[in-house]
């Protein structure tokens, strides 16, 4: 949703839980990767990320309690599959990522969500829409700084970490 | 906010079956199944009356992966065992999928046919331009001068087949292209390739992150087709005979009608059918 | 040639067999004999007679060299006999490839046009030679025809009444009019007239006078009506040689039933159409031949795996490759049997006669649809391919055990591991039971395994479900007793069956067992019906023996065995299997 014009405060929620509901949706995948590739650091790091990402969102669904949010089809989310900005794309996840690299993803995609709000705060003449967009963009920061902290406690990846001396599988 | 009128009665992820994809981390595909179940959800429909069949192949994996009927089959069948659904269950929903080798190698002559019959059904195939099954041969659209595989030394020195050509040439109604590295924007064609009457087929650019990872740059490459969609056979034939490759968005709309038999009996008795033997 | 005086094993005329009259109708380019023959079956039917027609004919499309043989009696009649009593040559072109087929002696009337030169393969058979003035009667009459003038002469010859004829006549040129069924009519007038000028003629007549309604049929028809009494709502097909008038017969009647047949881009595409139609809850179906059946073996694989019941009728033909497809062979056996790579437990089933292509293949539609599975029936060209007038078949109708479910089911598992092995299948559109049918080795809910316990927990599944099942009576035909017996399966059945009566007739008993389940096999039920047996012949239309290498790999079959295996493109007539008997035993 970069760089677009919110409506209305109603727009903003169900555009963010759209967002934050993809998120987990992502996460939950990627920990299911992991789990299937026998990659577990990455994983439980994964399953951390939807636990948080779940509570965030429950958030916002509160916050959303009695007022009829618009349906958005998908197609008005511009969302690069390839990247990691306001939700991570599937093309991130690596059989051997490490921990480091997991939370560098999940970093980017807060990062991207804080801008995105950030945006929509500086762009937006409603208040109650800037209002909303300034806690969702520091409540982001916020996150992303923490996971920055977290990032500190793994080693940064060495040269050559998706390096695998086997072939791939012959499966059908 | 385009075709939506309705808020959707199931979630995308209500349309997922639960089963986890063997498909590598980071591979397109993971990204056209979320794409097909936003366009499920968007049209609203319901898991049961959707049926999903595919051939061989990682692609061809997809069925597993939803909670719809699925069916599959066996390397390059996906198109008649659908043909056979969709003409005896008109009620159905009929999606086929599959990769570039199972549709446009060994299944070939049924994509050829498909298009021509122009049964109202929706064929997505993942090109990633590598048969990843059986460990990164080259397909009927790798580049001449490919040469990863050991199958093809020095590569295939063969020309590429043109699926949306073939397509346009053989009756296909609804011509489109999408890309995984765009599952929204995907899944806005997948809407309407299905809303579509016919035989409606989309090129799904989804890149090999094992056998070919040069293929991560397509997301730079690729972009929104700059036209719209043509009803005119001839300016979509010169739109796709000049095509790059990665223009995306829906190129061709035709407007044949889809084959569909009637299944309407007209006897009351099976005996009526006896008649022609009675001397 | 074929003296009966010179060659001790030579069966007696007619003995024991059904009193019947062969008759040959030869002609090239258009002479219409194929037509001729057609009305005369016809209205021997008409006039309450049995018999069949078959066609043979050169490769030419169009102006080729043909032959109608027919047999009629007063008898049903399922085979045709070698020798022929009459044989009526319109012209006497490319005549002598008809050689092999049609045996002459010395009883036999040998008619042609005249001024026509008789092939010396043919006239040295012997038999008497008399002329009529064919194409001369013909010219005579306003858009007369040489066929219909030596249908006439035909008709007077073997006491056909003038009745029967034109009521055919009118019947089949209705659509061509008032002008063309008279001009007809003139020709057959013409030809009766001449015959009864004809003296010294040898007594052909056949009395017979049934009055039940009698159906005029092919094997291919028959299988197509045996497909919708079975419930078949969609058939998929490519052309073939001689199976495609099982779907000529189907894609108009079909229609009227409210289902459908869609012609495929090749036989490939069939199969794996029938799979989406039978996934979908429809009964599925199609015909072939042996090159059509080969292309399909790897989906029937598909069928068999992910239990999708379909019907696969093969029409066979001579082979190997493309073989010769206008005439007959049992050689697609071991294809059927063993074709499916992996252990692949399917039906397969042979009709034995043309009246029988309705039965087996409404029973293979059945057996595909209880058992969830795939059935291949084994026709072939010359049941396929005959018309036959016979008794109205029996309605049947088989109770379905088919576990189709249409309503929503608590815990549905697609491929539950149960005792029976047919596993509830639903029907897409039924909710709550979504399920992604698998030619993977799968879980039993359908997840893809390898996993050594899912292996075989399905291969047991899929075994089991096909041999707990009661095939009942219909597994064979066991007839007559005694401790010589002949034991053979489909379209060999009829002359075996009339050899044995010929040594009835002799007061030597033979026992028949024909074996319309091929698979899975029976060894129990065959065992039973041999108790006591001694010496058993093998009777097959296959150079390879195919059946009989069968036999010996499924069966313990008690005392001596012996091989009559007989290739194409020549039909084994009952007299060969009645020498062949009558060598081994000395009689």
């Amino acid at each position: 949703m970069t760089a677009l014009r919110i409506a209305n405060k109603p727009e903003l929620l169900a555009r963010t839980l759209t967002m934050l509901s993809e998120t987990v949706e992502r996460y939950d995948l990627f920990a299911d990767q992991m789990e299937v590739v026998n990659n577990p650091q990455a994983a439980e790091i994964f399953r951390w990320l939807e636990q948080k990402q779940r509570e965030r969102t429950q958030v916002v669904q509160d916050l959303s309690e009695g007022l009829a949010l618009p349906h958005i089809p998908p197609w008005d989310y511009h969302w690069d599959d390839a990247i990691n900005i306001e939700v991570p794309g599937h093309a991130s996840a690596h059989y051997m990522m490490t921990p480091y690299h997991t939370l560098t993803l999940a970093i980017d995609v807060e990062q991207g969500a804080a801008d995105l709000f950030d945006n929509i705060e500086r762009d937006t003449e409603l208040p109650e829409v800037r209002k909303l967009a300034h806690g969702f963009a520091r409540e982001a920061n916020a996150f992303c700084d923490y996971l920055k902290q977290k990032r500190e406690q793994y080693p940064l990846p060495q040269a050559g970490w998706d390096e695998d001396e086997d072939p791939p599988q012959f499966l059908e | 906010m385009e075709n939506a009128n309705s808020c959707p009665s199931l979630k995308p992820n209500e349309y997922k079956s639960g089963t986890k994809p063997v498909w590598c981390p980071g591979c397109g595909d993971y990204s056209v199944l979320l794409s097909i179940t936003k366009a499920m959800s968007e049209l609203n429909l319901e898991p049961e009356n959707v049926a999903l069949v595919s051939g061989i192949g990682c692609s061809s994996r997809l069925p597993a992966y939803l909670n719809v009927y699925g069916f599959h089959a066996v390397h390059g069948r996906a198109l008649p065992v659908a043909t056979g659904l969709k003409v005896s269950r008109p009620d159905l929903t009929v999606l086929a999928a599959g990769g570039d080798g199972d549709g446009f190698s060994i299944g070939g002559n049924h994509f050829m046919h498909a298009c021509r019959r122009n049964v109202d059904m929706t064929y997505i195939v993942m090109d990633n331009q590598v048969y990843g099954m059986t460990k990164g041969q080259a397909s009927p659209t790798t580049d001449p001068d490919w040469d990863k595989s050991k199958l093809t030394p020095g590569g295939t020195k063969i020309n590429p087949y043109y699926p949306l050509v073939i397509a346009l040439a053989s009756g296909a109604n609804f011509i489109a292209r999408a890309s995984s590295t765009d599952p929204n924007g995907a899944a806005k064609v997948l809407v309407d390739a299905i809303r579509h009457p016919g035989f409606s087929f989309v090129h799904m650019l989804s890149p090999c992150v094992t056998f070919r990872p040069e293929q991560k740059e397509w997301k730079k490459m690729v972009r929104p087709a700059p036209v719209e969609p043509t009803t005119d056979a001839a300016v979509a034939a010169k739109r796709l005979m000049t095509d790059d490759n990665f223009f995306l968005g829906t190129l061709y709309k035709g407007n044949r009608p889809a084959y569909q038999p009637e299944l309407k009996s007209t006897v009351e008795h099976l005996s009526e059918l006896e008649q022609g033997f009675i001397l | 040639m074929n003296d009966s005086a010179s060659n001790p094993l030579a069966p007696p005329q007619s003995k024991g067999a059904p009193r019947s009259l062969s008759i040959a109708m030869l002609g090239s380019g258009g002479s219409g004999v194929m037509t001729a023959g057609q009305q005369l079956l016809d209205a021997a039917g008409q006039a309450g007679w049995y018999g069949m027609m078959t066609r043979s004919s050169g490769p030419q499309i169009r102006g080729g060299e043909a032959a109608a043989l027919l047999r009629l009696s007063p008898q049903p009649v399922e085979t045709h006999k070698g020798r022929f009593d009459i044989l009526l040559a319109i012209d006497w072109l490319n005549a002598d490839r008809f050689v092999g087929e049609i045996t002459l002696d010395s009883n036999s009337v040998v008619i042609g046009d005249v001024g026509g030169k008789v092939p010396e393969a043919i006239s040295a058979m012997g038999g008497r030679y008399m002329e009529l003035p064919l194409s001369e009667l013909a010219k005579g009459i306003s858009g007369g025809r040489p066929n219909m003038v030596a249908l006439g002469a035909l008709a007077q010859l073997i006491g056909l009444p003038l009745e029967a004829l034109e009521k055919g006549l009118t019947k089949s040129l209705a659509k061509k009019g008032e002008a063309a069924i008279e001009a007809s009519m003139a020709g057959v007038r013409a030809g009766i007239e001449q015959a009864s000028a004809i003296p010294d003629i040898p007594p052909f007549r056949i009395d017979a006078n049934s009055q039940r309604e009698r159906w005029s049929i092919t094997g291919n028809e028959a299988a197509g009506l045996g497909a919708i009494r079975g419930g078949v709502r969609f058939v998929a097909a490519y052309p073939i040689t001689p199976g495609t008038e099982v779907l000529e017969w189907l894609a108009p009647n079909l229609k009227k039933v409210g289902g459908v047949l869609v012609q495929a881009e090749d036989e490939l595409a069939s199969i794996n159409q029938l799979i989406g139609g039978s996934f979908g809850g429809t009964p599925s179906l199609t015909a072939t031949s042996g090159p059509g059946l080969a292309l399909m073996i790897e989906s029937i694989g598909l069928a068999v795996a992910s239990e999708t019941p379909v019907v696969i009728v093969d029409v066979m033909r001579g082979g190997p490759s493309t073989g010769i497809p206008t005439k007959s062979e049992q050689s697609d056996l071991n294809i059927a049997l063993y074709g499916l790579h992996g252990d692949a437990p399917h039906i397969v089933v042979a009709p034995m006669s043309i009246g029988d292509c309705l039965f087996t293949t409404q029973w293979a539609t059945h057996l595909a649809e209880t058992l969830q599975t795939a059935a291949i029936v084994l026709s072939d060209q010359s049941l396929g391919q005959t018309r036959a007038l016979i008794d109205r078949p029996a309605d049947i109708a088989f109770v379905s055990g088919g576990r189709k479910i249409t309503r929503q089911a608590e815990d549905f598992r697609r491929y539950v591991v149960n005792e029976s092995g047919v596993s509830p299948m639903s029907i897409p559109g039924t909710p709550g039971c979504q399920y992604t049918a698998d030619g993977l080795e799968h879980s039993p809910t359908g997840t893809p395994s390898s996993r050594a316990e899912d292996h075989i927990q399905q291969l047991n599944k899929r075994k089991r479900k096909l041999d707990r099942f009661d095939y009942g009576s219909h597994w064979a035909k066991v007839e007559g007793e005694g401790d010589i017996a002949v034991l053979t399966w489909g379209s060999s059945t009829g002359p075996v069956s009339e050899a044995i009566d010929m040594l009835a007739a002799e007061g030597r008993k033979v026992r028949l067992v024909s074996m319309r389940l091929l698979l899975p096999a029976q060894p129990e039920r065959l065992a039973a019906a041999l108790a006591g047996v001694t010496r058993t012949l093998v009777v097959e239309q296959c150079h390879g023996a195919q059946f009989y290498h069968y036999l010996r790999a499924h069966y313990d079959l008690p005392g001596e065995l012996r091989s009559m295996a007989v290739p194409g493109p020549l039909m084994i007539r009952p007299d060969d299997v009645y020498s062949e008997l009558k060598a081994w035993e000395h009689l």
